[in-house]
């Protein structure tokens, strides 16, 4: 059974133009101790999805449907304070800015402590402080750096202290926002590698969201691809590197330059990614796909789940349902 | 001959804090080199190593605290209004942001005039814009001339800008990180555009990245600088095929491309690969 199940998730804004569906209808399952990236553009809904998951959604976004259910029990169903229970403890959600996660104005120490007090009440002050240290040893900061504010350390360091925060409680799901968006590429792989090295030593799993689909492909199991609040691709990371299933991802894969190989003029996607509260009729990638047939603009895509994962295109039959 | 830009052993030191905390800080360091008319250079770095300083300097809007900056073999001169005017005609920088530069208040239209007017184009100036906006891929023009810039989308912004820059005919371009805040589909558009542009009108361009994929893709020679400092330079194959200082190195390895394992199976071996696949 896997971890998470996430079905049929539907997020709605509303806004003085109108509702819109950020996240519409999107399901993928993580396994335990998988490693799953979530790809997309901004506005495609893959952070409100990881919000929706972690019930940090704040109004006007609203989870109007569908089902979460982490290791058999139905998220949707508990009350906020049986899901803070768990929030932290066993999903912990590191965002992009780690000050999103830190008290600027108390050590890290003290913050640390905190979370292992909250969640551990008969833990002692000696246990907990112990602890601690050994959450920052496991990401490579020395134990002297409980006493330091948040500001005296670098990006990449204040990262670190909110994946040691991450950890404290022996997660089964870490759900990643862009956790290296804001930092440089050599900062970015050591905390990459550290996360793959601490997931094969405690069994965890990460849901790792980010625009930087080369970064998914250097270390994710399984890759999900968001496009206007729909799910369209789900592919293992060999199938992603033959060059993917669905056009958007093939668009997308043609996006980014690479260091090797021949140096090609690169396609890109024309267009732009549509407006959510009148969204195209039919397939929503449809006015930006060079392989669009004409019952593309009519119907939206079926759902096609099988061998290579999840695709949702004409291009791989199931004419679907009329929208 | 002299080359068409010639940045001479060029520093920029910052001061800051107040009073008795007095701290300087060094953020270019004897930085030189010289580019050709029509050549693609890329200034590779990450945060904190100079490189938009550098570009601040070139096209003048800060004054190295040390070295030179000459324009076919000239000292560029900003003393005077005429002379920055000059300056200006001759070099145009696009920026990261470029809702930051522009006045949220004015429409397209004006946005790109206001260079044809304060360099005195004599034409129609209307028509001018029009033909920019075509330029640049905002099509029909007729309809972009009388937007304002929050109606845009961030690539439409950044074509504006681009537009904008190119309404006075400029020599070069530096392009200080125009594609960082936009999605990877737009930024390589804005990229291909850029490209076509320096072709079309045998521009040079100054490409500031932290992207070491990009400037391959935008550059025919890269530098790349750490902590103010220049440590490598070169053809831009020569230096991401072979890499010599081991900053340079470093930075290759911590990119992440996955074309590399098919590509070059032996650029990175399983011990110093970033993240190998977990399974």
């Amino acid at each position: 059974m896997a971890l998470l199940e996430v079905s049929d998730l539907q997020v709605q804004y509303e806004t003085v133009r109108g509702p819109f569906k950020a996240v519409d209808g999107v399901s993928f399952s993580i396994r335990r101790g998988e490693l799953f990236g979530l790809v997309g553009e901004s506005g495609c809904g893959k952070s409100t999805t990881a919000y929706a998951l972690s019930r940090l959604l704040k109004p006007p976004a609203k989870v109007t449907g569908g089902s979460i259910a982490f290791d058999g029990r139905e998220l949707t169903a508990l009350s906020d304070a049986e899901f803070d229970r768990i929030r932290w403890s066993r999903i912990p959600i590191v965002l992009q800015n780690a000050m999103s996660n830190l008290n600027p104005v108390m050590r890290i120490g003290a913050q640390l402590i905190d979370v292992l007090q909250a969640h551990r009440p008969k833990l002692t002050k000696a246990q907990a402080v112990a602890e601690a240290a050994r959450a920052l040893e496991l990401v490579d900061l020395p134990k002297e750096k409980l006493h330091r504010y948040p500001h005296e350390l670098s990006g990449g360091m204040r990262q670190r202290v909110v994946i040691a925060m991450a950890l404290l409680l022996k997660p089964d799901l870490i759900i990643m926002d862009e956790p290296t968006t804001a930092l440089d590429v050599i900062t970015q792989q050591g905390i990459v590698s550290k996360i793959v090295e601490l997931k094969r030593e405690f069994g965890f799993a990460v849901l790792f969201i980010t625009h930087d689909l080369p970064l998914l492909l250097e270390f994710c199991d399984r890759v999900g691809v968001m496009y206007a609040g729909k799910m369209v691709e789900i592919s293992s990371r060999e199938e992603l590197l033959k060059g993917g299933r669905h056009p958007y991802t093939q668009g997308l894969l043609q996006s980014f330059p690479s260091l090797h190989g021949p140096k090609v003029r690169l396609k890109g996607i024309p267009g732009l990614p549509p407006d959510l509260i009148s969204p195209p009729q039919g397939c929503r990638f449809q006015p930006r796909c060079g392989q669009a047939r004409p019952e593309c603009g009519v119907a939206s895509p079926g759902e096609r789940f099988d061998e290579k994962g999840f695709v949702s295109c004409h291009l791989y039959g199931q004419g679907g349902a009329a929208s | 001959m002299s080359a068409w830009l010639e940045v001479h052993r060029v520093s920029k030191t910052f001061a800051s804090g107040v009073l008795f905390r007095r701290s300087r800080h060094e953020a270019v360091r004897d930085v030189s080199f010289a580019l050709q008319s029509g050549e693609a250079l890329a200034i590779v770095g990450q945060s904190g190593s100079g490189k938009s300083t550098l570009a601040r300097m070139i096209v003048g809007l800060i004054e190295p605290t040390s070295g030179e900056i000459m324009l076919r073999g000239q000292p560029v001169r900003r003393r005077t209004a005429k002379e920055r005017l000059d300056a200006a005609k001759r070099l145009q920088m696009i920026f990261q942001d470029p809702f930051e530069a522009m006045n949220p208040n004015q429409q397209v239209g004006t946005l790109i005039a206001r260079p044809l007017q304060l360099h005195g184009y004599e034409g129609d100036v209307r028509q001018r814009a029009l033909e920019l906006l075509r330029k640049v891929g905002l099509t029909p023009a007729e309809d972009f001339v009388s937007k304002f810039p929050h109606q845009l989308s961030g690539g439409q912004r950044q074509r504006v800008m681009i537009a904008r820059a190119l309404a006075v005919e400029p020599e070069a371009i530096v392009a200080d990180e125009p594609t960082s805040m936009l999605d990877v589909s737009i930024g390589i558009d804005i990229m291909n555009l850029l490209l076509d542009l320096k072709d079309e009108f045998n521009l040079s361009l100054i490409w500031i990245t932290h992207n070491l994929a990009s400037a391959r893709y935008m550059a025919d020679r890269i530098m790349v600088m750490k902590d103010g400092s220049v440590v490598e330079t070169g053809d831009v194959e020569e230096v991401i095929g072979r890499p010599r200082h081991p900053y340079t190195k470093q930075l290759l390895l911590a990119s992440p491309d996955p074309r590399r394992e098919r590509a070059e199976p032996q650029a990175a071996s399983a011990a110093d690969s970033p993240a190998p696949p977990a399974r």
